[in-house]
């Protein structure tokens, strides 16, 4: 009899009452074991014999009870128990510094409230301190003692031998020696760190909840039609080419090509946008977006690890795993820092001991003291929790940083480089203007139009479009030869025919009337890009075409503007052109007339002059100066990232995220700053205030817990920043 | 008494300068070769054990983290020049598996770098 055991998301459970409705309802299925239906966490756990029941025959029972149910993926499995064994975690914490509390109290009453001295006093301290000691402090014992096996020491060896030093020394002076007891002082100090290492691993947790959020959002079945049949199947076993059909109010299993229906989408989850998008047939749609209104079917495209949230999920994580270059000395700090505080504080000891020859006691407890303040998990913690937060806010607004090294850079950024088409403007470009010489217009427009069908430049894209608007019969050309940068050259019904830029006539030796120049670079002023149309040898037209700037350019620009960053637009066009389309954003620079592969020469040519340079282009086409800029950005539109390059990624195709994510990574930025200024004032200061006597080390205690605290919780106040 | 004091000041001072040094000329950890993958097994209890390991570039490398211990500074793991970062939670065997493209020291620490370690890779 082979037992299975099946988790399922369940949905509409309103009560307790529903939990117990669709237990009952389960158990009445055959073959199932056990069932056990979760209200707080919308989950159901079945056992059931494998060839009596199955998870279809589960679904189906709980559908017929009035609500709905979805098979919980493996990963999800995983991520939960990992939740459940954090949380469980957090929770011995809770329980050890509540028992801690409840053992310490009487010994500080007595001790410090009382200032009860009298023999039974001290044995009641010492069996409670001792209980905080041995069974609370254990674990710092079993630190140390592993520590020192591996010669070196650790936070638990602070804690351990600080401690030790209080107890052991009243234990003393209970029964052997005359003197004080420090008994509070132990019990309070353990106290303290277990509050400390309790309230820490939860503002932890905290800090790494975008990652959780981001594959909470992922669908977990999907409705597929097979023979003509729908389907409910489990998320993972999607194939590429499977047709899904999406009701409103369902979320979109994964990433595919609308077939049939329309219907507005929310994808603000994926992409930040807050304005539904509307989605017809032949519109690309994103797995985990949420379908609003029509329904619609779709062909899977992107299915698992390819999906655009997958990938989105690969960058944070990626991201939230590495550290920014500023961690380096965070880590050799940290590396040195234990045994560094431990000779600290025995030199601390001899010194008022040997040196001051202050009593026994008094060195005792600036020792100890200097022990317990010191605290190296502050400056650990700066910079990966700001990382942490930084990034998921980042991914929660479709800004994806992709680590703590980009984060720098964009901090340090002086020039912005805008890539011209489709990043500052639509990205498609119209014919405005044809002028003919020798023919007349529509044959001007056919013989460019049919020599450009070959070509996949935005440009002829343009010309095509508007002779088929004008219902052109296009031919096919017999020769046909791009010339990167310049235009295209072939033979159209038996004429040698060119279409480019002036700089292709020279190159063939045609000579351009003044006449012609002149209108040329009257279109050019209006920020027009004119080709230039040459058949055997004459100029036989104009054609000019325009690219309108997007509607946030200019606000975004001027956004830039106001951060004191310089911008400057890059370009295959001529001077002329670039001139007014960059007067129209209000970009201060322009660098015209350059090839394609020449961009990266450009920014290179920037950064020789000592200048920190952000490029900003499409991830696909601009990836050589992406990759050549000190911080390229690149734009995605919403339905597709370029993973591969840039260190920043914009989900959506906005430039206002080019200064949202500029000022993340500034925000982001000064937390680190603020963090590790805080990690390091506090131990420069600490460790010298203790080691002159000025701080009892129970408070010492209580300065090192809070301070790893108040980093993680500095981090997350940027959750809170408004970007925009 | 105060000379004893300094004599005990330059022991300190001595047994600081010996651990250094130690650290320094710690000999790594070597693979075990387990059907051609180098093969680790790390301990994680207030320090990782071993805490230098080397391996050869180009070949898997399979690391078994085992967490025995509930505080919270050693949950994850992070090897930040191979952008791994895993969770290692208590009582059960975690498996890192990567290769490595380059030579170098590289550095694996705990989410807040109490707990560190160094891969080297030849």
């Amino acid at each position: 009899m082979d037992i299975k055991n099946q988790k399922f998301n369940i949905s509409g459970m309103h009560c307790a009452s529903c939990a117990l409705i669709i237990e009952d309802n389960l158990k009445k299925l055959p073959g199932i074991k056990n069932v056990n239906v979760s209200f707080a966490t919308q989950k159901a756990k079945v056992e059931y014999v494998d060839n009596q029941c199955d998870n279809e025959k589960i679904i189906a029972a709980v559908k017929k009870s009035g609500y709905q149910a979805s098979l919980m993926a493996e990963n999800e499995e995983e991520i939960e128990q990992n939740e459940l064994i954090r949380e469980k975690e957090i929770n011995k914490e809770k329980n050890q510094f509540i028992i801690s509390l409840i053992l310490t109290a009487p010994v500080v009453i007595l001790s410090m409230v009382l200032r009860d001295m009298s023999f039974a006093s001290r044995l009641v301290q010492l069996l409670l301190a001792g209980i905080v000691q041995f069974y609370i402090g254990a674990r710092f014992y079993k630190g140390f003692y592993y520590a020192t096996k591996n010669k070196t020491a650790n936070m638990d060896s602070l804690i351990a031998i600080g401690t030790s030093a209080a107890y052991f020394y009243s234990l003393a002076t209970t029964f052997i020696i005359e003197g004080e007891v420090f008994y509070e002082t132990s019990a309070l100090l353990i106290t303290f760190v277990v509050l400390g290492k309790w309230l820490e691993a939860r503002a932890k947790g905290k800090a790494g909840e975008a990652i959780k959020k981001l594959m909470g959002l992922q669908a977990k079945t999907a409705r597929v039609i097979k023979d003509g049949q729908e389907i409910d199947i489990p998320i993972k076993e999607v194939q590429v080419g499977d047709i899904i059909l999406v009701r409103p109010g369902e979320k979109i299993p994964v990433d595919g090509k609308v077939i049939e229906g329309y219907s507005s989408v929310d994808e603000s989850m994926i992409s930040g946008e807050s304005l539904p998008v509307e989605k017809k047939t032949g519109d690309f749609v994103v797995g985990a977006s949420l379908n609003k209104t029509g329904s619609f079917k779709f062909q899977a495209t992107k299915v698992g690890k390819d999906t655009v949230l997958s990938q989105i999920i690969k960058v944070v994580e990626d991201a939230q795993s590495s550290k920014a270059p500023i961690q380096k000395f965070a880590d050799t700090v940290s590396a040195y820092f234990v045994p560094t505080v431990v000779a600290l504080s025995l030199i601390t000891f001899i010194s008022w001991f040997f040196l001051a020859l202050s009593p026994f006691v008094v060195a005792l407890m600036a020792f100890t003291a200097v022990l317990v303040i010191a605290c190296p998990c502050a400056l650990g913690l700066a910079t990966p929790t700001a990382i942490m937060v930084g990034t998921g806010k980042g991914a929660e607004n479709g800004i994806l940083i992709k680590g703590g090294e980009p984060l720098e850079i964009a901090n340090k950024i002086q020039v912005i480089v805008f890539d011209k088409t489709g990043t500052l403007t639509k990205g498609k470009p119209e014919v405005t203007d044809v002028i003919a010489y020798i023919y007349n217009k529509e044959e001007v427009l056919k013989l460019a139009a049919s020599l450009e069908k070959n070509s996949e430049h935005p440009l002829a894209e343009a010309i095509i479009n508007q002779a088929k608007s004008e219902n052109l019969n296009l031919i096919n050309p017999s020769h046909f030869e791009a010339i990167s940068g310049h235009g295209v050259i072939g033979e159209v019904s038996e004429k040698n025919i060119l279409v480019g830029t002036e700089k292709l006539m020279v190159k063939y030796n045609i000579s351009i009337e003044s006449k012609i120049k002149d209108r040329k670079i009257d279109l050019e002023n209006q920020g027009k890009t004119v080709m230039i149309i040459a058949s055997d040898k004459n100029i036989i037209g104009l054609i000019a075409v325009a690219d309108t700037l997007k509607e946030t350019t200019n606000k975004a620009i001027n956004r830039l503007h106001q951060m004191n960053l310089e911008t400057v637009m890059i370009t295959g066009d001529n001077q002329r052109t670039a001139q007014a389309i960059a007067q129209q954003a209000g970009i201060n620079q322009v660098l015209a007339e350059v090839l394609p592969e020449d961009k990266a020469k450009e920014i290179k040519k920037l950064q020789q002059q000592n200048l920190k340079v952000a490029m900003v282009g499409d991830g696909i086409n601009d990836a050589p100066a992406l990759a050549q800029a000190d911080l390229g950005i690149a734009m995605g539109n919403g339905t597709d990232i370029a993973i591969e390059t840039g260190g920043i990624i914009l989900v959506k195709n906005d430039l206002h995220d080019v200064a949202n994510a500029i000022k993340l990574s500034k925000l982001t930025m000064n937390k680190i700053k603020q963090n590790m200024f805080w990690a390091l004032f506090y131990n420069s200061i600490g460790i010298p205030i203790a080691a002159l006597g000025l701080l009892r080390a129970e408070f010492a205690g209580l300065a090192m817990a809070l301070s790893s605290v108040s980093v993680v919780t500095n981090s997350l106040l940027l959750k809170k920043k408004i970007l925009k | 008494m105060q000379l004893v004091g300094i004599i005990l000041i330059i022991i300190v001072i001595g047994l600081y300068s010996w651990w250094l040094w130690y650290t320094k000329n710690q000999k790594p950890t070597s693979a075990k070769e387990d059907s051609g993958i180098q093969t680790f097994n790390i301990l994680v209890k207030g320090v990782y054990s071993p805490n230098m390991i080397k391996a050869k570039l180009g070949k898997l490398i399979r690391i078994n983290f085992r967490r025995e211990e509930s505080t919270d500074c050693s949950r994850f793991v992070n090897f930040p020049d191979f952008k791994i970062r895993k969770e290692l939670p208590e009582n059960q065997t975690v498996v890192i598996e990567f290769t490595p493209d380059r030579k170098g020291e590289f550095i694996f620490t705990c989410d807040m770098s109490m707990y560190q370690g160094k891969l080297i890779i030849e």
